[in-house]
């Protein structure tokens, strides 16, 4: 490694513990370091993430600078740096990065107590109209995100992907909306009530994305319908739901299984990959900007599922209310 | 319709009917008592005094003077006949509301533990970071916000000269950051947690709504009628100083831009010029007026709820990994 390299860490490295032992870890595995001292290899970690060169990193930290220097080769070789960042990414890396974020994220994403417990029949009756409630205003909320991207979005091509993905998905809201009536929830009343403040942001999460970088945007809808394009796997959730919450026999369950029929045949799975791979050239500024906004979306998605478990167990959605306070 | 302070407590008890929130006690007696059994169960369901008065045995007078007793004490917000208010009720109307709502959030658990001195190390140099990045947001939201020509310069001006005096502020944060010894690259370099983006995008898409609901953004934030005199500040900062000694810069921070924003009068609601230019507003311009002041204050709500779930151990401090691409090379 040269004194005037500058590593890159790989993302996402987190610094778990620093006390008798140093312990990182990534989305998927914790990973313990021995011969060096976890102080140190944490102020490596930590100062890395400044971008320095060798030169400045060494000078700057308090240790043997061969204890560094080992330590940083190790990073190298065990790929949890790069000795340098690329000149360039294509768009098939990128595209290939990406999925790799969807499934490690939709493990973390769908393990949330939010889903769990809706398909072990473990989460309240208020949780399960919560959780139906906040959905449609979110489905709803494509025509606030995927038509502002593609407002947005001055590549013809990517645009034209959005268009068409946009008229293909504007509608849905009416699904949920049966779904609710089913349930004996007024759509009327979910509208006068609004969605929580953190449906909301979800949906400016993915129009601030959108402002940003419309391959951001293309990242974070990715990653949406990452968790939609396992057919297989929504069914039996959808399949848990009505046999723990439908005792009445109101098949509020039907619309959203209809729903993941006409999703499967448009293949917005394919989307993301559709847009990014015929780009050759991304830039790293760029790449780094668009996994940033999808890290960030994948963290707004997880305030989400918290906030739509914690408000609903303590609060009834109560349609003859005409306002409802959120803390 | 009319908005209940979340944290009353109601207890009927014998002849006697309680209410009370952190500040306020009413024993109502007697007659009184029976008017808040009858009115109070109701009183969320209702959009306006008549018809509550309909579903009571009392008159529209009696039940608008207990309204407006428990609004006086703030107890509740009365948003019923908003159309109806002339322009200085209006204006009265929106302090009330912002009083309302900034208590909220003021009196959350984590801004009650922050402003009494009871914080860990990491919950206030994280607070600190995370509003630095609040205040470098002033240059999207309010860039966007003031981004207006359409309309008197008499109504506008003010919010033109407002954001080109916060512009250049995020500069004080950081140097008050660094002097806790906090790397100023790293912190502008890294990602704002997801409660704080909440925030910053709920002040962008109001700002971005209409000039109203971009001045009804600043209603909760400087909800007071007259500045905090120097003293004020000063007795202020000075409490947190000596509370949290290994922050003292960043306080120092705060105050210097408390201080400007005092010399600059931003304690004046931000949309009574507007209000003037425009004369009657209809119920939905009203109506979102209002619905801005409160979503503000439920962001500010979501932004500090955030603090404290992520700022636990020293290391969240002191680092926080920039996303970057380059696993999209390692991985081959």
């Amino acid at each position: 490694m040269q004194l005037d390299s500058r590593p890159i860490l790989r993302f996402p490295l987190n610094i778990d513990r620093d006390k008798l032992a140093l312990v990182l870890s990534n989305d998927t595995e914790n990973i313990s370091f021995g011969g060096i001292g976890p102080k140190v290899g944490a102020d490596v970690i930590e100062f890395l993430n400044l971008r320095p060169s060798v030169k400045e990193l060494i000078a700057s930290l308090k240790g043997e600078p061969a204890e560094i220097f080992e330590f940083l080769r190790i990073l190298v070789a065990e790929k949890l740096a790069s000795e340098s960042e690329p000149t360039f990414y294509t768009g098939s890396q990128i595209a290939n990065l990406l999925q790799q974020f969807f499934r490690d994220w939709n493990e973390v994403l769908f393990s949330h107590l939010l889903w769990t417990s809706l398909a072990s029949g473990g989460a309240s009756e208020a949780v399960l109209d919560g959780w139906l409630v906040e959905t449609y205003h979110f489905i709803r909320g494509a025509n606030a995100r995927l038509s502002y991207a593609a407002s947005q979005t001055v590549d013809l091509r990517v645009r034209d992907i959005f268009v068409h993905h946009y008229v293909e998905e504007y509608d849905h809201y009416k699904f949920f909306a049966e779904s609710l009536r089913r349930h004996g929830i007024g759509v009327d009343a979910v509208e006068r009530l609004r969605p929580l403040p953190s449906t909301s942001a979800v949906i400016n999460m993915m129009r601030r994305a959108a402002r940003i970088d419309y391959l951001a945007y293309a990242a974070c809808s990715g990653l949406l319908e990452s968790t939609g394009c396992d057919s297989s796997k929504a069914r039996s959730f959808y399949g848990d739901l009505a046999s723990h919450y439908d005792k009445s026999g109101s098949r509020f369950v039907e619309p959203m299984l209809n729903h993941v029929e006409l999703d499967e045949g448009y293949e917005h799975g394919n989307v993301m990959a559709d847009i990014f791979k015929p780009i050759q050239r991304i830039e790293p500024e760029r790449a780094n900007r668009i996994v940033e906004c999808v890290y960030q979306f994948k963290e707004t998605l997880l305030f989400w599922f918290d906030d739509i478990q914690a408000f609903y167990f303590r609060n009834q959605f109560d349609e003859t209310k005409l306002h409802r306070n959120y803390r | 319709m009319f908005i209940l302070n979340p944290t009353l407590q109601m207890e009927s008890n014998g002849n006697n009917f309680v209410i009370e929130d952190i500040f306020v006690r009413l024993t109502f007696e007697a007659d009184s008592a029976e008017l808040c059994r009858q009115v109070l169960p109701k009183i969320e369901r209702c959009h306006n005094v008549n018809e509550l008065a309909k579903l009571s045995d009392y008159s529209n007078a009696t039940v608008q003077k207990f309204i407006s007793l428990m609004e006086e004490d703030g107890l509740l917000l009365n948003l019923s006949d908003l159309s109806d208010l002339t322009e200085n009720m209006l204006i009265n109307k929106i302090r009330l509301a912002a009083l309302f709502w900034n208590k909220q959030l003021m009196h959350q658990t984590f801004p009650t533990r922050l402003f009494n001195g009871e914080a860990t190390r990491e919950e206030v140099l994280g607070w600190g970071i995370e509003f630095y990045f609040f205040i470098r947001a002033a240059n999207e939201y309010m860039a966007r916000g003031s981004s207006r020509i359409d309309g008197p310069t008499a109504a506008l001006s003010s919010l033109w000269q407002h954001y080109a005096e916060e512009a250049l502020h995020e500069g004080i944060f950081l140097e008050g950051l660094a002097g806790c010894g906090i790397d100023k690259k790293d912190i502008s370099k890294r990602p704002p947690l997801a409660s704080t983006l909440a925030l910053l995008n709920h002040l962008y898409e109001s700002s971005e709504k209409g000039v109203l609901e971009y001045a009804a953004l600043f209603a909760v934030m400087q909800p007071l009628t007259k500045p905090p005199t120097d003293l004020d500040v000063i007795a202020h900062y000075d409490f947190l100083r000596d509370s949290y000694p290994f922050a003292k810069s960043l306080f120092d921070a705060f105050q210097k831009h408390d201080n400007i924003d005092a010399s600059l009068g931003h304690a004046k609601l931000a949309l009574e010029p507007l209000l003037e230019s425009t004369g009657q507003l209809g119920e939905h311009a009203v109506a979102s007026i209002f619905s801005t002041i409160e979503d503000t204050a439920n962001s500010f709500i979501i932004f500090f709820e955030g603090i404290p779930q992520y700022y636990k151990k020293p290391r969240s401090v002191s680092y926080r990994q920039v996303p970057n691409a380059s696993a999209a090379v390692l991985n081959c």
